[in-house]
């Protein structure tokens, strides 16, 4: 299989970068591990759930439709696990690991987005406690993740999840907000330049008033637990003492933000470096995008959290870039997409200073943390295990060989902020190693017997 | 921060540790150091085997073959100390001791297998030589392509991410000092013992030994002796967790091969592929080639894993000799000296921990190290740079 470019990711960053450079003229090949393109924002259901409940996104889906309409070849249902022949392959297999492909890729735009941000608290690993973008996943279905739930966190993905969940009709009994973002100081009139998006804002905050959901700030979840009523949630407040208050819901839907999703551009080789703010690894990219190979660009979320606007933006911008490195000459709407970047991304720091980082979210979520705790849910290891990892000291990597925390299935995604917080590791992130995703020995046996 | 001590043990992986524990227990002042975090370099990549029978004499790639029979005497007490280790570090070091198998797929190889047989008989080490059908009898999850293999009983593995922290806590138990984030840069003789800066520490001590794994010449290169080693980085490829299949240690006589399924469930798959170039802090990257071979050949001798999951790889540096023999004793040339290392270092770490304790002793080791010596390696300094 080959092409001009292959792009990793058809999330919004993905797309639009694809469809700048199909309606160029270059051939293009998308993959994605989902079954349909779209990404996080712009997923698209499948058409029986269309059929009943609409299209989700419609801009998304019509997004889609252009790409298709311009050429772009999508290859859905596939994940790329591995790089070979000094990064010019591609190694892809069927989202359940086996039946592999290669696809050569002289350029490569790494679109893989972001993953949700989980902390734990005593009963985080019980099947009713889920992450917020599930739970919007879900309303995008028009599947209701529990009658009575409560959303907790940070960050403003929880009143969007919120007002879904109302859409659905579903009774929110609270949003709990661990920062106190909506209180008016310094750092929030700079929001007051980006109209459009605090009118976006402002909307989330009118539904939810309207719907009698109460936002609480400075509250967070202290602990869930499964009784014959059903899951009984403490809340308590994040700093301070203070009221503590239960909740009997259906399910408890927690979010603290997303991290970039760096493992393919971490085994390609791609420079990295560490956000402050996170702990998280991020790609480090020039304006254009390039990573510091040839040949290799970063668009959306892996090269920061800025949100979808800035994803679409960003893959008009590495599109142009590819473009140029094929000979082919500027496509409009470049300067444009410059300014939306520049725009998005001052909206995304402004707006995260308003709540807490997440290094600090990871730092209080760890040290409430009793030592029986689970930490590591793949494993089963406790916070008292990750304190106890005796010659660990601050290095993530020994203490996960100390006590295999993050050598389970999800290879550390979900337990690296934690872990790292409990250790007072300065970065959150484990080495990336392949395959990036589990697979099929019989697979690799079958494809070693044609290439080697 | 000064420290004066008996000993400076530089390096605590594997061998580093079950020295450091070996002297402190012997009643000396120990001081064990490290550049990074301990146990993980070798020692914290490592499969974890014990190999008794003998070896296979190549890993992919390898230029010059080991000499298997020389390994045995070594092999067989290094078995024998092995029954005691759990008890003297007071753990659980997931020890287990269930055999192993070797196998043959060619008549070459079902040769090399008879060959190896009179070798373990002359060493005392108890194999089983089995033709095809015994073979598939007594592992039936075998692949058609296996003809015949040998069988030991004391073949085993233990967890090495336990295993070297628990000689580490041993030794701390006995009185050693344990300093992690402590790269020794100079090393100095005055007239009665060596001087160290090691990190933020200056130490003072009566003799060094050398277990610096890879980087073991780098650390003589400091005291004034250039020896030839050869560090590579070889890879290792784990399953997701599995309920349990495979009691037993699976090895290949003429390629390199170790398959086992250990405490957690997790299916280990290595053998010496190489892996890419070496880095410190255990962040050399995995060799897609490497892994695609080994597992093929994984799948080939049990095809039963074909139906599991690849989870990762990891790779991981090995101090390699450019005669694949292991390096242990006194450095010519410099008094008060002692290092260990090479190949294998794993089933040797209790064997090679009393040979140096027993060295820094002036004692009659237990082993005969004739031909394993440093001075084989010496390039320049010590005793050969003075006769040039
Ligand atoms: C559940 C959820 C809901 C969100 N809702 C919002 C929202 O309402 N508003 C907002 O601004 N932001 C939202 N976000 C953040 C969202 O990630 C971004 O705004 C936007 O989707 C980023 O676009 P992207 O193109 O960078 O990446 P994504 O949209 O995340 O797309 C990345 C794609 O890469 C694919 N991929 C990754 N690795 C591989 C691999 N190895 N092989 C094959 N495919 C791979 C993934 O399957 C995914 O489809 C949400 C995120 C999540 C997780
Ligand atoms: C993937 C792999 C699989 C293996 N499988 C087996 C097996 O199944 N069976 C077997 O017997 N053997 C096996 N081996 C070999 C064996 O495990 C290793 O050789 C052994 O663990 C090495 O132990 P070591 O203590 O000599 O060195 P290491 O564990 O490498 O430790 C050396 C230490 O020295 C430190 N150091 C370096 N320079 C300095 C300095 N200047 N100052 C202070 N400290 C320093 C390093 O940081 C390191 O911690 C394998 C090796 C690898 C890599």
């Amino acid at each position: 299989m080959t092409s001009d470019v292959v792009i990793v990711g058809a999330g919004p960053a993905g797309l639009s970068a694809a469809t700048v450079i199909a309606e160029n003229d270059r051939s293009v090949v998308v993959i994605d591990e989902q079954p349909r393109p779209g990404g996080q924002y712009y997923r698209q259901q499948s058409a029986a759930v269309i059929a009943t409940h609409g299209v989700h996104r419609a801009e998304g889906a019509a997004l889609i439709e252009r790409a298709r309409r311009a050429g772009v070849q999508f290859r859905s249902g596939v994940s790329v696990w591995g790089v070979d022949d000094d990064r010019r392959t591609l190694l892809v297999s069927a989202a359940d690991g086996t039946s592999i492909r290669r696809h050569l890729a002289p350029r490569i735009v790494v679109a893989t987005g972001a993953t949700e941000r989980a902390l734990p608290f005593p009963g985080w690993q019980l099947p009713a406690v889920t992450t917020v973008g599930y739970a919007q996943h879900l309303c995008a279905e028009g599947v209701r993740v529990g009658a009575r739930v409560l959303v907790a966190g940070s960050g403003p993905f929880l009143l969007s999840v919120a007002c879904s969940l109302v859409g659905v009709g579903v009774d929110v009994v609270a949003v709990l907000e661990e920062g106190t973002p909506y209180r008016p100081r310094a750092a929030g009139w700079k929001v007051a330049g980006h109209p459009q998006r605090l009118r976006e804002f402002a909307a989330y905050r009118a539904r939810l008033a309207a719907a009698r959901v109460p936002v609480r700030s400075g509250r967070r979840v202290v602990s869930a637990e499964e009784t014959a009523d059903g899951l009984r949630v403490v809340e308590g407040p994040t700093v301070g003492t203070g009221r503590a208050r239960q909740h009997t819901v259906d399910a408890l839907n927690v979010g603290f933000g997303f991290r970039p999703q760096i493992d393919l551009l971490r085994l390609l080789g791609c420079g990295t470096r560490i956000d402050a703010l996170s702990g998280d690894e991020v790609a480090v990219v020039d304006v254009d995008g390039a990573t510091d190979l040839d040949g290799v660009w970063a668009a959306g979320e892996v090269t920061g959290i800025a949100g979808a606007p800035s994803a679409l933006a960003e893959g008009l911008v590495v599109g142009a870039a590819v473009l140029r490195s094929l000979g082919a000459p500027l496509p409009e709407g470049l300067a444009a997409a410059r300014r939306d970047v520049s725009r998005a991304r001052a909206f995304a720091s402004t707006l995260g200073r308003l709540y807490p980082a997440p290094r600090d979210l990871a730092a209080l979520a760890a040290a409430s943390l009793g030592d029986d705790a689970l930490v590591c849910r793949c494993e089963s290891v406790s916070a008292g295990q990750v304190r106890a990892a005796q010659f660990g000291g601050t290095d993530l990597q020994a203490v996960k060989a100390a006590t295999r925390a993050g050598m389970g299935l999800c290879q550390g995604r979900e337990c690296a902020p934690a872990v790292s917080a409990l250790c007072g590791s300065p970065t959150a992130a484990f080495t990336v190693r392949p395959p990036l995703r589990p697979i099929l020995l019989a697979a690799v046996a079958e494809h070693a017997a044609q290439v080697i | 921060m000064s420290v004066t001590a008996d000993v400076l043990v530089i390096g605590a992986g594997v061998l580093g540790a079950s020295t450091g524990f070996e002297l402190a227990r012997r009643g000396h002042r120990v001081a064990v150091v490290d550049r990074g975090s301990v146990s993980r370099e070798g020692s914290g990549t490592t499969a974890g085997n014990l190999h008794v029978q003998a070896v296979h004499t190549r890993r992919p790639g390898q230029d010059v073959p080991l000499d298997a029979r020389r390994f045995l005497p070594l092999q067989k007490a290094a078995s024998d100390l092995w029954e005691a280790v759990p008890d003297l570090l007071g753990i659980d070091i997931e020890l287990v001791r269930t055999g192993g198998f070797t196998v043959a797929e060619t008549a070459e190889q079902l040769q090399e297998l008879k060959l190896k047989g009179e070798w373990e008989r002359e060493f005392g080490v108890q194999t089983v030589l089995m033709d095809q059908d015994t073979v598939h009898d007594a592992l039936p999850a075998l692949g058609p392509t296996v003809l015949g293999a040998t069988w030991c009983a004391e073949d085993g593995y233990a967890n090495p991410l336990l295993v070297t922290p628990a000689y580490l806590n041993a030794a701390r138990r006995s009185g050693a000092q344990i300093t992690p984030h402590a790269p020794v840069t100079a090393l100095s003789r005055d007239h009665n013992g060596w001087r160290a800066d090691a990190g933020a520490t200056q130490l003072h001590v009566g003799a060094v030994v050398d277990t610096a794994g890879p980087w073991l010449a780098d650390v003589a290169a400091l005291a004034g002796v250039v020896l030839a080693m050869a560090p590579l980085t070889i890879q290792m490829h784990a399953t997701t967790r599995m309920p349990p299949l495979l009691r037993n240690l699976v090895q290949h006589i003429g390629e390199g091969l170790s398959i086992k399924q250990v405490t957690s469930g997790t299916i280990l798959i290595g053998g010496g592929w190489p892996s890419g170039p070496i880095a410190a802090g255990s962040r050399t990257a995995s060799s897609m080639a490497s892994l695609m071979g080994n597992i093929a050949q994984a799948v080939r001798i049990l095809p039963v894993l074909g139906q599991m999951r690849l989870l990762r790889s990891w790779a991981g540096p090995l101090a390699a000799t450019p005669d694949e023999m292991p390096v242990v004793g006194a450095v010519p040339g410099l008094d008060d000296f002692y290092l260990a290392g090479g190949t294998y270092a794993f089933t040797f770490a209790p064997l090679w921990a009393q040979t140096l304790a027993d060295l820094v002793e002036g004692k009659q080791p237990p082993v005969d190290l004739s031909g394993l010596g440093p001075d084989r390696l010496v390039i320049e300094g010590g005793d050969h740079g003075q006769e040039h």
